[in-house]
Protein backbone atom coordinates (compact mmCIF):
# COMPACT_ATOMS: atom_id res chain seq x y z
CA UNK A 1 0.00 0.00 0.00
CA UNK A 2 2.77 1.95 1.02
CA UNK A 3 4.49 1.42 -1.93
CA UNK A 4 1.70 2.39 -4.35
CA UNK A 5 0.91 5.69 -2.10
CA UNK A 6 4.77 7.02 -3.45
CA UNK A 7 4.47 5.82 -6.99
CA UNK A 8 1.11 7.51 -7.07
CA UNK A 9 3.06 10.63 -5.49
CA UNK A 10 6.06 10.06 -7.88
CA UNK A 11 3.29 10.25 -11.14
CA UNK A 12 1.85 13.37 -9.74
CA UNK A 13 5.39 15.27 -9.49
CA UNK A 14 6.95 14.38 -13.13
CA UNK A 15 3.22 15.37 -14.47
CA UNK A 16 3.86 18.74 -12.32
CA UNK A 17 7.11 19.44 -14.00
CA UNK A 18 6.50 21.26 -17.49
CA UNK A 19 7.95 18.73 -19.82
CA UNK A 20 8.45 20.93 -23.11
CA UNK A 21 6.02 19.60 -25.95
CA UNK A 22 7.76 21.26 -28.54
CA UNK A 23 10.95 19.17 -30.27
CA UNK A 24 14.47 19.89 -28.81
CA UNK A 25 16.80 21.23 -31.20
CA UNK A 26 19.04 23.34 -29.31
CA UNK A 27 20.12 24.35 -26.14
CA UNK A 28 19.59 27.44 -23.92
CA UNK A 29 20.24 30.62 -25.37
CA UNK A 30 19.74 29.36 -28.44
CA UNK A 31 16.11 27.88 -27.72
CA UNK A 32 13.66 30.30 -27.88
CA UNK A 33 9.70 29.28 -26.75
CA UNK A 34 7.87 32.17 -26.98
CA UNK A 35 3.89 32.84 -26.11
CA UNK A 36 2.20 35.28 -26.21
CA UNK A 37 -0.08 38.05 -24.06
CA UNK A 38 -3.29 36.00 -25.67
CA UNK A 39 -1.96 33.11 -24.93
CA UNK A 40 -3.15 31.71 -27.67
CA UNK A 41 -0.43 30.94 -29.99
CA UNK A 42 3.26 30.49 -29.81
CA UNK A 43 6.23 30.17 -31.35
CA UNK A 44 9.29 27.23 -30.79
CA UNK A 45 12.67 27.81 -32.46
CA UNK A 46 16.28 27.92 -32.83
CA UNK A 47 18.89 30.84 -33.42
CA UNK A 48 22.39 30.72 -34.01
CA UNK A 49 25.58 33.37 -35.03
CA UNK A 50 27.48 32.34 -37.59
CA UNK A 51 30.39 34.56 -38.82
CA UNK A 52 29.69 35.17 -42.61
CA UNK A 53 25.68 34.66 -42.72
CA UNK A 54 25.38 36.19 -39.91
CA UNK A 55 21.84 35.43 -37.59
CA UNK A 56 20.14 32.12 -38.73
CA UNK A 57 17.20 30.36 -37.53
CA UNK A 58 16.27 27.09 -37.37
CA UNK A 59 13.50 24.53 -36.56
CA UNK A 60 11.23 27.13 -36.54
CA UNK A 61 7.68 25.65 -34.88
CA UNK A 62 4.28 27.18 -34.98
CA UNK A 63 1.44 26.43 -32.76
CA UNK A 64 -2.04 27.94 -33.78
CA UNK A 65 -3.84 27.34 -30.37
CA UNK A 66 -2.83 26.47 -26.23
CA UNK A 67 -4.16 22.40 -27.00
CA UNK A 68 -2.86 22.43 -30.68
CA UNK A 69 0.26 20.57 -32.04
CA UNK A 70 3.40 22.34 -32.98
CA UNK A 71 3.51 22.68 -36.74
CA UNK A 72 7.03 22.88 -38.76
CA UNK A 73 7.26 25.92 -40.30
CA UNK A 74 11.61 26.20 -41.74
CA UNK A 75 14.04 24.11 -41.13
CA UNK A 76 16.56 27.41 -41.73
CA UNK A 77 16.33 30.87 -42.72
CA UNK A 78 19.92 32.69 -43.32
CA UNK A 79 21.09 35.64 -45.41
CA UNK A 80 22.91 33.48 -47.72
CA UNK A 81 24.72 36.67 -49.47
CA UNK A 82 24.54 40.03 -49.72
CA UNK A 83 25.88 41.58 -53.13
CA UNK A 84 26.76 45.07 -53.70
CA UNK A 85 27.43 46.16 -56.94
CA UNK A 86 28.65 50.37 -57.37
CA UNK A 87 27.25 52.50 -59.92
CA UNK A 88 30.73 52.81 -62.25
CA UNK A 89 30.58 48.93 -62.49
CA UNK A 90 33.66 48.58 -59.93
CA UNK A 91 33.76 47.80 -57.35
CA UNK A 92 31.38 44.55 -56.65
CA UNK A 93 31.80 43.13 -53.74
CA UNK A 94 30.31 40.17 -51.63
CA UNK A 95 29.52 40.65 -48.35
CA UNK A 96 29.27 37.16 -46.96
CA UNK A 97 32.28 36.06 -48.47
CA UNK A 98 34.45 36.48 -45.24
CA UNK A 99 33.44 35.56 -42.41
CA UNK A 100 32.89 38.53 -40.72
CA UNK A 101 31.50 38.51 -37.08
CA UNK A 102 28.54 39.89 -35.31
CA UNK A 103 28.94 44.00 -33.88
CA UNK A 104 28.07 43.25 -29.81
CA UNK A 105 25.07 45.09 -28.88
CA UNK A 106 24.17 46.33 -25.84
CA UNK A 107 21.09 47.90 -23.93
CA UNK A 108 21.43 50.43 -25.88
CA UNK A 109 20.72 49.09 -28.89
CA UNK A 110 18.16 46.66 -27.42
CA UNK A 111 16.76 48.68 -24.01
CA UNK A 112 14.37 46.45 -21.92
CA UNK A 113 11.55 50.17 -22.32
CA UNK A 114 10.91 48.18 -25.75
CA UNK A 115 10.75 44.55 -24.74
CA UNK A 116 14.76 43.96 -25.45
CA UNK A 117 17.23 41.47 -24.02
CA UNK A 118 20.55 41.09 -25.49
CA UNK A 119 21.17 37.51 -25.60
CA UNK A 120 24.20 35.31 -26.88
CA UNK A 121 27.51 34.20 -25.53
CA UNK A 122 28.75 37.33 -27.10
CA UNK A 123 25.27 39.67 -26.91
CA UNK A 124 25.29 39.25 -30.42
CA UNK A 125 20.90 39.35 -30.61
CA UNK A 126 18.77 41.29 -29.44
CA UNK A 127 15.40 40.09 -28.44
CA UNK A 128 12.53 41.61 -27.93
CA UNK A 129 8.35 40.88 -27.64
CA UNK A 130 6.43 44.06 -27.72
CA UNK A 131 2.77 45.07 -29.30
CA UNK A 132 3.14 45.89 -33.10
CA UNK A 133 0.03 47.19 -33.82
CA UNK A 134 -3.60 46.32 -35.45
CA UNK A 135 -4.24 42.59 -35.96
CA UNK A 136 -7.48 43.41 -37.08
CA UNK A 137 -10.30 46.22 -36.95
CA UNK A 138 -13.79 45.68 -37.13
CA UNK A 139 -15.89 48.96 -36.70
CA UNK A 140 -16.35 48.85 -32.44
CA UNK A 141 -14.15 45.82 -32.34
CA UNK A 142 -10.43 45.94 -32.00
CA UNK A 143 -7.30 43.45 -31.67
CA UNK A 144 -3.88 44.34 -31.17
CA UNK A 145 -0.97 41.65 -32.27
CA UNK A 146 2.40 40.93 -30.71
CA UNK A 147 5.63 39.68 -32.13
CA UNK A 148 9.12 38.20 -31.69
CA UNK A 149 11.80 39.65 -32.90
CA UNK A 150 15.17 38.68 -33.33
CA UNK A 151 18.12 40.93 -34.65
CA UNK A 152 21.81 41.02 -34.73
CA UNK A 153 24.16 43.21 -36.71
CA UNK A 154 26.99 41.93 -39.42
CA UNK A 155 30.16 43.99 -39.04
CA UNK A 156 30.48 43.84 -42.68
CA UNK A 157 33.92 46.13 -42.95
CA UNK A 158 32.62 49.41 -43.09
CA UNK A 159 29.01 48.72 -43.77
CA UNK A 160 27.04 47.13 -40.24
CA UNK A 161 23.68 44.99 -41.97
CA UNK A 162 20.83 43.93 -39.41
CA UNK A 163 19.63 40.91 -39.75
CA UNK A 164 16.19 40.70 -38.40
CA UNK A 165 13.82 37.88 -37.75
CA UNK A 166 9.91 38.30 -37.01
CA UNK A 167 7.63 35.73 -35.47
CA UNK A 168 4.12 37.33 -35.25
CA UNK A 169 1.38 35.98 -33.12
CA UNK A 170 -0.45 35.36 -36.03
CA UNK A 171 1.77 32.98 -37.19
CA UNK A 172 3.31 35.44 -39.68
CA UNK A 173 7.31 35.50 -40.44
CA UNK A 174 9.21 38.60 -41.73
CA UNK A 175 13.17 38.58 -43.03
CA UNK A 176 14.39 41.56 -43.17
CA UNK A 177 17.82 43.58 -43.72
CA UNK A 178 18.96 46.99 -42.74
CA UNK A 179 22.23 48.63 -44.32
CA UNK A 180 24.08 51.18 -42.28
CA UNK A 181 26.85 52.80 -41.25
CA UNK A 182 29.60 53.94 -42.94
CA UNK A 183 29.94 54.45 -46.73
CA UNK A 184 32.82 52.67 -48.98
CA UNK A 185 36.24 54.48 -48.30
CA UNK A 186 37.16 54.60 -51.19
CA UNK A 187 34.13 55.76 -52.91
CA UNK A 188 32.26 57.75 -50.46
CA UNK A 189 29.75 59.50 -52.77
CA UNK A 190 28.95 56.83 -55.42
CA UNK A 191 25.76 55.28 -55.57
CA UNK A 192 25.29 51.88 -55.25
CA UNK A 193 22.98 48.50 -54.20
CA UNK A 194 22.59 46.40 -51.34
CA UNK A 195 21.15 43.10 -53.05
CA UNK A 196 20.39 40.88 -49.62
CA UNK A 197 20.08 37.44 -50.65
CA UNK A 198 17.61 34.36 -48.48
CA UNK A 199 17.96 31.15 -48.64
CA UNK A 200 15.00 29.58 -47.11
CA UNK A 201 14.38 26.25 -46.47
CA UNK A 202 10.74 25.91 -45.61
CA UNK A 203 9.85 22.22 -44.38
CA UNK A 204 5.88 22.98 -43.90
CA UNK A 205 4.66 20.25 -41.65
CA UNK A 206 8.42 18.46 -41.96
CA UNK A 207 10.57 18.13 -44.96
CA UNK A 208 8.33 15.97 -47.07
CA UNK A 209 5.97 16.82 -49.77
CA UNK A 210 5.87 20.02 -49.74
CA UNK A 211 4.83 22.11 -53.55
CA UNK A 212 5.56 25.64 -55.02
CA UNK A 213 3.14 27.20 -56.98
CA UNK A 214 3.46 30.91 -58.29
CA UNK A 215 0.52 33.60 -58.24
CA UNK A 216 0.30 35.67 -61.10
CA UNK A 217 -2.65 38.16 -61.08
CA UNK A 218 -3.79 40.10 -64.74
CA UNK A 219 -6.99 42.24 -65.62
CA UNK A 220 -8.23 42.46 -68.62
CA UNK A 221 -7.66 46.15 -68.97
CA UNK A 222 -11.25 46.04 -72.05
CA UNK A 223 -13.40 44.17 -69.72
CA UNK A 224 -12.35 44.68 -66.21
CA UNK A 225 -12.29 41.15 -65.53
CA UNK A 226 -9.11 40.03 -63.28
CA UNK A 227 -7.91 36.50 -62.62
CA UNK A 228 -5.62 34.50 -60.97
CA UNK A 229 -3.30 32.11 -62.42
CA UNK A 230 -1.10 29.90 -59.64
CA UNK A 231 1.06 27.19 -62.00
CA UNK A 232 3.00 24.62 -59.73
CA UNK A 233 6.31 24.76 -60.06
CA UNK A 234 7.71 21.40 -61.28
CA UNK A 235 11.58 21.71 -62.00
CA UNK A 236 13.93 23.93 -59.81
CA UNK A 237 14.23 27.41 -61.34
CA UNK A 238 14.16 30.98 -60.87
CA UNK A 239 11.62 33.76 -61.21
CA UNK A 240 10.44 36.98 -62.07
CA UNK A 241 8.60 39.66 -59.64
CA UNK A 242 6.36 41.45 -62.14
CA UNK A 243 4.53 44.06 -59.57
CA UNK A 244 1.97 44.15 -61.98
CA UNK A 245 1.09 40.13 -61.69
CA UNK A 246 1.69 40.54 -57.57
CA UNK A 247 3.85 37.57 -58.56
CA UNK A 248 4.59 35.68 -55.10
CA UNK A 249 5.05 32.20 -54.28
CA UNK A 250 2.94 29.25 -52.32
CA UNK A 251 4.05 26.51 -50.24
CA UNK A 252 1.55 24.02 -50.01
CA UNK A 253 2.03 20.51 -47.92
CA UNK A 254 1.25 17.05 -49.32
CA UNK A 255 -1.30 16.64 -46.51
CA UNK A 256 -1.69 19.76 -43.92
CA UNK A 257 -4.98 21.10 -43.62
CA UNK A 258 -7.12 23.26 -41.11
CA UNK A 259 -9.95 22.06 -39.10
CA UNK A 260 -11.90 22.94 -41.92
CA UNK A 261 -9.82 20.68 -44.75
CA UNK A 262 -8.41 23.07 -46.28
CA UNK A 263 -5.13 22.98 -47.23
CA UNK A 264 -2.96 25.35 -45.50
CA UNK A 265 -0.14 27.29 -47.53
CA UNK A 266 2.83 29.75 -46.79
CA UNK A 267 3.12 32.43 -48.87
CA UNK A 268 6.27 34.35 -49.90
CA UNK A 269 5.23 37.99 -50.52
CA UNK A 270 8.26 40.24 -51.18
CA UNK A 271 8.96 43.59 -49.58
CA UNK A 272 10.43 45.79 -51.98
CA UNK A 273 11.34 49.40 -53.47
CA UNK A 274 12.66 48.15 -56.85
CA UNK A 275 14.23 45.69 -58.46
CA UNK A 276 17.66 44.80 -58.37
CA UNK A 277 18.89 43.74 -62.04
CA UNK A 278 23.12 43.28 -62.88
CA UNK A 279 25.16 41.17 -65.02
CA UNK A 280 25.61 38.61 -62.84
CA UNK A 281 23.43 35.90 -63.22
CA UNK A 282 22.60 35.09 -60.15
CA UNK A 283 20.68 38.60 -60.36
CA UNK A 284 18.54 37.65 -62.85
CA UNK A 285 15.45 36.03 -60.83
CA UNK A 286 14.15 37.48 -57.29
CA UNK A 287 12.56 33.87 -56.53
CA UNK A 288 14.12 30.74 -56.89
CA UNK A 289 12.94 27.53 -55.93
CA UNK A 290 15.45 24.71 -55.27
CA UNK A 291 15.01 21.25 -53.82
CA UNK A 292 16.83 20.51 -50.50
CA UNK A 293 20.73 20.09 -50.32
CA UNK A 294 22.80 20.58 -47.45
CA UNK A 295 26.43 21.87 -49.50
CA UNK A 296 23.68 24.23 -51.75
CA UNK A 297 24.20 27.29 -49.05
CA UNK A 298 25.50 30.28 -51.52
CA UNK A 299 23.09 32.31 -53.58
CA UNK A 300 25.85 33.14 -56.20
CA UNK A 301 25.91 29.64 -57.08
CA UNK A 302 22.05 29.61 -58.10
CA UNK A 303 22.22 29.25 -62.01
CA UNK A 304 24.79 26.38 -61.47
CA UNK A 305 21.96 24.47 -58.88
CA UNK A 306 19.26 24.87 -61.16
CA UNK A 307 21.18 23.67 -64.23
CA UNK A 308 20.32 20.36 -62.92
CA UNK A 309 17.07 20.59 -63.73
CA UNK A 310 15.81 18.80 -60.40
CA UNK A 311 11.89 17.72 -59.31
CA UNK A 312 10.37 20.02 -56.62
CA UNK A 313 7.03 18.88 -56.86
CA UNK A 314 6.25 17.30 -53.42
CA UNK A 315 9.26 17.45 -52.74
CA UNK A 316 11.76 18.81 -49.74
CA UNK A 317 12.32 22.20 -51.06
CA UNK A 318 14.45 25.53 -51.10
CA UNK A 319 13.09 29.00 -51.36
CA UNK A 320 15.33 31.96 -52.25
CA UNK A 321 14.40 35.67 -52.62
CA UNK A 322 16.47 38.99 -53.33
CA UNK A 323 15.98 41.81 -52.22
CA UNK A 324 17.98 45.19 -53.59
CA UNK A 325 18.55 48.92 -52.00
CA UNK A 326 19.44 51.60 -53.79
CA UNK A 327 21.63 53.78 -51.56
CA UNK A 328 22.48 57.05 -53.13
CA UNK A 329 25.27 59.36 -51.48
CA UNK A 330 22.99 62.04 -49.42
CA UNK A 331 25.28 64.99 -47.37
CA UNK A 332 23.68 62.85 -43.66
CA UNK A 333 25.71 60.03 -44.66
CA UNK A 334 28.98 61.99 -43.93
CA UNK A 335 31.70 63.17 -44.89
CA UNK A 336 36.19 62.83 -44.65
CA UNK A 337 37.90 64.77 -41.47
CA UNK A 338 41.52 64.75 -41.99
CA UNK A 339 41.36 61.81 -44.60
CA UNK A 340 39.38 59.43 -42.59
CA UNK A 341 35.85 59.28 -43.05
CA UNK A 342 32.96 60.16 -40.19
CA UNK A 343 29.19 60.27 -40.43
CA UNK A 344 26.85 57.27 -40.80
CA UNK A 345 24.19 56.32 -42.91
CA UNK A 346 20.87 56.03 -41.82
CA UNK A 347 19.09 52.46 -42.20
CA UNK A 348 17.77 51.38 -45.48
CA UNK A 349 15.66 48.23 -45.40
CA UNK A 350 14.05 45.85 -47.88
CA UNK A 351 12.90 42.02 -47.55
CA UNK A 352 10.14 39.72 -47.49
CA UNK A 353 6.89 38.30 -45.84
CA UNK A 354 5.81 34.85 -45.48
CA UNK A 355 1.84 34.58 -44.75
CA UNK A 356 -0.23 31.77 -43.50
CA UNK A 357 -3.16 30.66 -45.10
CA UNK A 358 -5.95 28.41 -44.07
CA UNK A 359 -3.53 28.02 -40.64
CA UNK A 360 -6.16 29.11 -38.36
CA UNK A 361 -9.67 27.84 -38.95
CA UNK A 362 -10.61 31.91 -39.09
CA UNK A 363 -9.60 34.95 -38.18
CA UNK A 364 -6.96 34.66 -35.16
CA UNK A 365 -8.03 35.85 -31.85
CA UNK A 366 -11.55 36.96 -33.28
CA UNK A 367 -14.29 36.66 -30.52
CA UNK B 1 10.75 -1.63 -3.85
CA UNK B 2 12.30 -3.03 -7.36
CA UNK B 3 8.91 -1.53 -8.87
CA UNK B 4 9.18 2.11 -7.77
CA UNK B 5 12.81 2.08 -8.72
CA UNK B 6 12.04 0.77 -12.26
CA UNK B 7 9.04 3.28 -12.19
CA UNK B 8 11.16 6.07 -11.31
CA UNK B 9 13.98 5.47 -13.52
CA UNK B 10 11.40 5.57 -16.59
CA UNK B 11 9.85 8.50 -15.33
CA UNK B 12 12.46 10.52 -14.47
CA UNK B 13 13.82 9.82 -18.28
CA UNK B 14 10.69 11.06 -19.55
CA UNK B 15 10.81 14.04 -17.82
CA UNK B 16 14.73 14.79 -18.66
CA UNK B 17 15.30 13.24 -21.41
CA UNK B 18 17.84 15.36 -22.84
CA UNK B 19 19.80 15.70 -19.68
CA UNK B 20 22.63 12.96 -21.39
CA UNK B 21 23.52 14.48 -24.29
CA UNK B 22 26.04 17.25 -24.44
CA UNK B 23 25.20 19.23 -27.66
CA UNK B 24 21.76 19.34 -29.45
CA UNK B 25 21.61 19.30 -33.61
CA UNK B 26 21.62 22.95 -33.75
CA UNK B 27 24.07 24.33 -30.94
CA UNK B 28 26.92 25.94 -32.13
CA UNK B 29 29.96 24.50 -32.25
CA UNK B 30 32.12 24.54 -29.75
CA UNK B 31 36.47 25.43 -30.02
CA UNK B 32 37.09 21.61 -29.56
CA UNK B 33 34.05 20.46 -32.25
CA UNK B 34 35.78 22.90 -34.58
CA UNK B 35 38.85 21.95 -34.68
CA UNK B 36 38.12 18.57 -34.94
CA UNK B 37 36.15 18.95 -37.48
CA UNK B 38 38.50 20.42 -39.59
CA UNK B 39 40.77 17.46 -39.09
CA UNK B 40 38.64 15.05 -40.44
CA UNK B 41 36.97 17.11 -43.73
CA UNK B 42 40.42 17.73 -44.82
CA UNK B 43 41.44 14.07 -43.73
CA UNK B 44 38.26 13.45 -45.84
CA UNK B 45 39.21 15.40 -48.90
CA UNK B 46 42.62 14.46 -49.26
CA UNK B 47 40.89 10.41 -49.17
CA UNK B 48 38.94 11.13 -51.50
CA UNK B 49 41.83 12.77 -54.01
CA UNK B 50 39.24 16.42 -53.76
CA UNK B 51 42.24 18.34 -51.73
CA UNK B 52 46.00 18.37 -52.38
CA UNK B 53 48.15 16.58 -49.69
CA UNK B 54 50.25 19.98 -49.36
CA UNK B 55 49.09 22.37 -46.81
CA UNK B 56 50.21 25.34 -49.03
CA UNK B 57 48.13 24.56 -52.15
CA UNK B 58 45.06 25.14 -50.26
CA UNK B 59 43.40 27.20 -47.67
CA UNK B 60 40.79 26.75 -44.45
CA UNK B 61 37.66 29.36 -45.50
CA UNK B 62 35.24 28.60 -42.88
CA UNK B 63 33.37 26.55 -40.74
CA UNK B 64 29.45 26.23 -39.72
CA UNK B 65 27.07 23.76 -37.80
CA UNK B 66 25.10 22.20 -40.87
CA UNK B 67 21.48 21.39 -40.17
CA UNK B 68 21.98 18.38 -42.62
CA UNK B 69 18.55 16.41 -43.49
CA UNK B 70 19.51 12.52 -44.34
CA UNK B 71 18.11 11.21 -47.25
CA UNK B 72 15.40 9.35 -45.10
CA UNK B 73 14.14 12.56 -43.59
CA UNK B 74 12.08 13.39 -46.90
CA UNK B 75 10.42 10.31 -46.17
CA UNK B 76 10.04 9.65 -42.60
CA UNK B 77 10.51 12.85 -41.03
CA UNK B 78 13.47 13.94 -38.64
CA UNK B 79 13.45 14.43 -35.15
CA UNK B 80 16.03 15.75 -33.10
CA UNK B 81 16.83 12.54 -31.67
CA UNK B 82 17.70 10.74 -34.77
CA UNK B 83 19.05 13.65 -36.87
CA UNK B 84 22.40 13.61 -35.62
CA UNK B 85 24.77 16.29 -35.67
CA UNK B 86 26.83 18.04 -38.09
CA UNK B 87 29.26 20.42 -39.62
CA UNK B 88 30.56 22.09 -42.82
CA UNK B 89 34.02 23.27 -44.15
CA UNK B 90 34.76 25.36 -46.68
CA UNK B 91 38.31 24.58 -48.38
CA UNK B 92 39.59 26.69 -51.21
CA UNK B 93 42.38 24.93 -53.35
CA UNK B 94 45.13 27.31 -54.99
CA UNK B 95 45.71 24.72 -57.18
CA UNK B 96 42.52 24.23 -58.89
CA UNK B 97 41.05 27.67 -57.96
CA UNK B 98 37.67 25.78 -56.64
CA UNK B 99 36.10 25.76 -53.38
CA UNK B 100 34.46 22.25 -51.96
CA UNK B 101 32.54 21.94 -48.86
CA UNK B 102 32.54 18.74 -46.60
CA UNK B 103 30.09 17.72 -44.54
CA UNK B 104 31.20 15.91 -41.61
CA UNK B 105 29.27 13.61 -38.88
CA UNK B 106 29.68 15.61 -35.47
CA UNK B 107 29.03 12.25 -33.85
CA UNK B 108 30.96 9.68 -35.93
CA UNK B 109 34.06 12.03 -36.88
CA UNK B 110 33.52 11.22 -40.16
CA UNK B 111 33.24 12.69 -43.61
CA UNK B 112 29.50 12.50 -45.30
CA UNK B 113 29.89 14.15 -48.30
CA UNK B 114 31.72 16.74 -50.75
CA UNK B 115 30.44 19.16 -53.11
CA UNK B 116 32.26 22.14 -55.42
CA UNK B 117 31.48 25.66 -55.28
CA UNK B 118 32.56 27.63 -58.09
CA UNK B 119 35.31 30.06 -57.74
CA UNK B 120 34.04 33.35 -57.76
CA UNK B 121 31.66 31.80 -54.89
CA UNK B 122 34.31 30.57 -52.00
CA UNK B 123 34.72 33.18 -49.39
CA UNK B 124 38.19 34.03 -48.77
CA UNK B 125 39.16 32.84 -45.68
CA UNK B 126 41.12 34.51 -42.76
CA UNK B 127 44.40 32.71 -43.91
CA UNK B 128 43.75 34.79 -47.61
CA UNK B 129 43.12 38.04 -45.45
CA UNK B 130 46.30 37.83 -43.73
CA UNK B 131 48.41 37.03 -46.94
CA UNK B 132 46.60 40.10 -48.33
CA UNK B 133 47.68 42.46 -45.74
CA UNK B 134 51.41 40.85 -45.53
CA UNK B 135 51.04 42.22 -49.25
CA UNK B 136 49.77 45.47 -48.91
CA UNK B 137 51.90 46.62 -46.13
CA UNK B 138 54.74 45.59 -47.85
CA UNK B 139 53.62 48.05 -50.61
CA UNK B 140 55.28 51.48 -50.48
CA UNK B 141 52.02 53.11 -51.62
CA UNK B 142 50.30 51.54 -49.04
CA UNK B 143 52.22 52.60 -46.58
CA UNK B 144 51.78 56.34 -47.81
CA UNK B 145 48.03 56.18 -48.02
CA UNK B 146 47.56 54.97 -44.44
CA UNK B 147 50.22 57.64 -43.11
CA UNK B 148 53.03 55.72 -42.71
CA UNK B 149 52.25 53.50 -39.06
CA UNK B 150 52.29 50.26 -40.56
CA UNK B 151 52.25 48.73 -37.70
CA UNK B 152 49.66 49.53 -35.61
CA UNK B 153 47.61 48.06 -38.05
CA UNK B 154 46.77 44.19 -38.05
CA UNK B 155 44.05 42.35 -39.11
CA UNK B 156 40.60 43.18 -36.45
CA UNK B 157 39.32 39.99 -35.19
CA UNK B 158 35.39 39.54 -36.16
CA UNK B 159 33.52 41.75 -34.03
CA UNK B 160 36.14 43.60 -32.38
CA UNK B 161 36.08 46.72 -30.97
CA UNK B 162 39.44 47.55 -32.07
CA UNK B 163 39.01 51.03 -33.61
CA UNK B 164 42.13 50.69 -35.37
CA UNK B 165 43.42 47.92 -37.88
CA UNK B 166 42.57 46.14 -41.27
CA UNK B 167 39.22 44.24 -42.68
CA UNK B 168 38.98 42.33 -46.07
CA UNK B 169 36.27 42.04 -48.52
CA UNK B 170 35.96 40.23 -51.50
CA UNK B 171 35.81 41.70 -54.84
CA UNK B 172 34.49 40.73 -58.25
CA UNK B 173 35.82 42.17 -61.31
CA UNK B 174 33.69 43.59 -63.70
CA UNK B 175 34.98 42.41 -67.76
CA UNK B 176 37.19 40.56 -69.38
CA UNK B 177 40.08 43.43 -68.93
CA UNK B 178 39.79 43.36 -64.89
CA UNK B 179 41.95 40.91 -63.55
CA UNK B 180 39.60 39.97 -60.63
CA UNK B 181 37.32 38.86 -63.65
CA UNK B 182 39.01 35.62 -63.20
CA UNK B 183 41.76 36.16 -59.64
CA UNK B 184 41.15 36.04 -56.80
CA UNK B 185 40.79 39.56 -54.96
CA UNK B 186 40.29 41.61 -51.89
CA UNK B 187 39.68 44.86 -51.43
CA UNK B 188 41.34 45.94 -47.65
CA UNK B 189 39.61 48.65 -45.42
CA UNK B 190 42.30 50.59 -42.89
CA UNK B 191 40.46 51.30 -40.02
CA UNK B 192 41.77 54.28 -37.79
CA UNK B 193 39.95 55.89 -35.24
CA UNK B 194 36.87 54.62 -35.41
CA UNK B 195 36.57 55.87 -39.53
CA UNK B 196 37.95 54.90 -42.78
CA UNK B 197 41.23 55.67 -44.17
CA UNK B 198 40.12 57.21 -47.85
CA UNK B 199 41.33 55.24 -51.12
CA UNK B 200 41.48 51.86 -52.15
CA UNK B 201 43.87 48.86 -51.68
CA UNK B 202 42.84 45.83 -53.97
CA UNK B 203 44.89 42.53 -53.39
CA UNK B 204 45.27 40.11 -56.08
CA UNK B 205 45.97 37.10 -54.37
CA UNK B 206 46.37 34.69 -57.02
CA UNK B 207 48.90 37.44 -59.09
CA UNK B 208 50.24 38.51 -55.58
CA UNK B 209 49.96 42.39 -56.54
CA UNK B 210 48.83 45.33 -55.15
CA UNK B 211 46.98 48.01 -56.48
CA UNK B 212 46.14 51.57 -54.68
CA UNK B 213 43.67 54.21 -55.97
CA UNK B 214 42.64 57.48 -54.68
CA UNK B 215 38.94 58.41 -53.50
CA UNK B 216 37.06 58.63 -56.70
CA UNK B 217 36.27 61.92 -57.04
CA UNK B 218 38.55 63.16 -54.75
CA UNK B 219 37.99 64.28 -51.66
CA UNK B 220 35.42 67.20 -51.38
Amino acid sequence: MRARSILFAMIVIVMAIPVAAQPQWCSSPYSIVQTFQSGTTAWSLCWRWENGPGLIITHAYFRPSPNGSWINILWEARVSQLFVPYHSGSPRYLDVNYGFGAVPLSSYDCPASVGGTVIGPNSEVCKQVHDRGLAWKDHNKVRRGEELVLWGVLNAANYNYIIEWTFRDDGTILGRVGATAQNLPSAPTETHLHDPMWRIDVDLNGPCCDTVMRLSHSENMATGVATDTMPTVTTESGFVWNPVAFTDLHVMDGSLVNGKRHKTMIHLMPLREGTQRHKENFTKYDLWVTPYNASELLANDLPTYVAHGRNVQNADIVLWYTGGLHHMYRDEDGDFVNNVWKGSALVMWTGFTMKPMNLFDATPFYP
Amino acid sequence: MRVIRTAATLLLALAFPLAAQERLPSDPLTPAENERLVTVAIDYAQSHERLSRTRAKFAVVGTEIVDYKPERATREGTTPENAGRYGSVLLYRYDTNEGIRVIVDLRKFSGVSIARVSPQSTPVGREEIERAARLALANASVVRLIGGNADQFRILEPGSPNETGIEGLRVLGNGPNDRCSVNRCVDLFFRRDGGYIGGRVTVNLTAGSVLVAPVKGGQR
